[in-house]
């Protein structure tokens, strides 16, 4: 399932992909395929991203 | 004179190898996808490998032999490399996060390495004794590692290619 919420967040604070993995400490077709959802990311990478856009696991992560 | 230059190259070559290799390990920060996606590779490359282990062994209780033992060990440590590093290649994951800033010094030192190794093995084949009794003997061995090097370069590069030109939010 896609994640729309990851891309939304990421578009708000317009950011990039590519910046987004480097805040991350990942690679750009890493960030992709979470937001495509071809990859669940561990809880480690999930929380670097939400550092990144300054934003909560429930809000990038939760499905309701 | 030639005796030295045929010694300089193999030399030079090895300090680029070592060089290129040393620099990849330390800058080896593969993301958590990608370190999956190896282990992937690494399951794939041993069934490839298996499965040409089955192919020999079907062979011989034929009673074909179609290479010698050097070269059937060569063959498996080549065919490994190659279903690893293509599958890697493939899924993004060969690429380090920090490589992917400069992709196409992998296609460019493996395509050196794989002509040089080429030409070497074309020289060879030229001479003969490539096959002997209907097996390939370890003459091949330029060949071999000339069109495995010369592979894995053409599908870095077409990867390297794809790297730097894909657009962001459309990729794959």
């Amino acid at each position: 399932m896609k994640n729309l919420k990851l891309k939304a967040a990421r578009a708000a604070k317009d950011m990039s992909q590519q910046e987004l993995a480097e805040l991350a400490g990942v690679s750009r077709q890493t960030i992709n395929a979470i937001e495509k959802g071809d990859y669940n990311p561990t809880i480690k990478l999930c929380i670097a991203i939400c550092r990144a856009l300054d934003r909560t696991l429930d809000e990038i992560f939760w499905e309701e | 004179m030639m005796k030295f230059l045929s010694l300089l190259v193999p030399v030079i070559l090895c300090i680029v190898v070592v060089y290129e290799v040393s620099r990849s390990l330390a800058h080896a920060d593969h993301d958590e996808r990608q370190r999956l996606i190896r282990g992937k590779a690494f399951t794939a490359a041993f069934y490839a490998v298996t499965g040409l282990d089955a192919l020999i062994i079907l062979l011989y209780s034929m009673g074909i032999t179609i290479m010698s033992a050097e070269v059937l060990a060569a063959l498996h440590l080549y065919l490994g490399v190659i279903v690893s590093a293509v599958y890697c290649a493939v899924k993004d994951a060969y690429f380090s996060p920090s490589d992917f800033k400069s992709p196409y010094r992998y296609p460019l030192v493996l395509g050196i390495i794989g002509i040089l190794n080429l030409i070497g093995g074309i020289i060879q084949a030229k001479a003969g004794g490539i096959i002997e009794n209907g097996m390939l003997t370890n003459r091949c061995f330029g060949l071999l590692i000339g069109l495995s090097f010369c592979f894995l370069a053409v599908v870095f590069l077409v990867r390297a290619i794809k790297i730097k030109n894909e657009p962001e939010e459309d990729e794959q």
